[in-house]
């Protein structure tokens, strides 16, 4: 199975990035799709069918923070397993995205191997569907 | 304002060039030319805080081909833009984590800043610190700007 990908950050550079860094893993890729910030993520995702969500935080228009919270509260969105791909380490910040049930967490800069351990860990090696992760597994 | 804290920007910046781009601190060698291009790029943490980091072109046209993976030639100017402001993005948030800002402060979209730290401002300043940095022997200088609260 191959996994449609949507990269939510302002930065194109960084979008950039992130997609060079998951062609040149191993990992089972469909479509990469970028959004520059929460808006336009949830267009996309109201679009195409998107497996994973790897977003930062601090962004324009909709944060990142708002964006998870619109993608709890939508019954089709909910479940999209999401990456927050942020700078941002304070504690407060980390328990408020926890609190949306984000279970995995890559903090910039980031070593380019992890983005694909992340997805293997988060999605499965086997492409399995994900198993729901309690909030006690967080390992951030 | 903490000397402490224009230390840990060179850390900072440090780390993210050698994490994200494989360029090293290093000494500064007086027998390597920097150009006279800069790039100022100005973040504000809060209102309390603005972090201006000025890149000698050279190596910013470094960053932007390590950190991407393209030749010079391949670069535009509209995405080594976006690099340097990343690089400044990353710094100016772990900064904030390192300083233990309160969650509410948010970190500006970082910005191309003409004339450096001393142009443009328009609050009362009470503190800058500043220092340089050199990654493979081309300075970053970093001024720390503390405004009045």
């Amino acid at each position: 199975m191959a996994y449609n990908i949507l990269i939510v950050d302002d930065s194109p550079a960084m979008r950039k990035v992130m997609i060079k860094i998951l062609k040149m893993s191993d990992y089972p890729i469909g479509e990469f799709y970028e959004a520059s910030h929460g808006e336009e993520a949830l267009q996309v995702c109201g679009e195409e069918w998107i497996d994973v969500i790897l977003t930062d935080l601090n962004m324009p228009v909709m944060d990142g923070i708002t964006l998870l919270e619109h993608l709890r509260d939508d019954e089709l969105l909910k479940n999209i397993p999401t990456v927050v791909v942020s700078t941002e380490g304070r504690p407060a910040v980390i328990e408020q995205i926890r609190k949306l049930g984000i279970v995995e967490y890559i903090s910039k800069p980031f070593q380019p191997e992890l983005i694909a351990e992340t997805l293997e860990k988060l999605l499965g090696t086997d492409h399995e569907t994900i198993e729901h992760r309690d909030s006690e597994t967080l390992d951030f | 304002m903490k000397p402490l804290n224009i230390e840990i920007l060179k850390r900072l910046t440090s780390n993210v060039l050698e994490t994200t781009c494989f360029l090293f601190q290093s000494e500064e060698n007086p027998a390597v030319k920097t150009t006279e291009n800069e790039v100022s790029i100005r973040i504000n943490c809060g209102t309390r805080f603005s972090i201006y980091l000025i890149f000698d072109q050279k190596l910013s046209t470094d960053i932007s081909c390590n950190m991407l993976g393209l030749s010079a030639n391949e670069l535009t100017d509209e995405i080594e833009e976006s690099t340097l402001k990343e690089i400044t993005n990353m710094i100016g948030g772990n900064f904030m984590n390192s300083v233990q800002m309160p969650a509410t402060t948010k970190l500006s979209l970082p910005e191309v800043m003409n004339g450096g730290p001393e142009a443009g401002q328009s609050r009362p300043v009470t503190d800058v610190l500043s220092d340089t940095v050199y990654i493979e022997n081309r300075p970053v200088k970093i001024t720390l700007v503390e405004y009045a609260s």
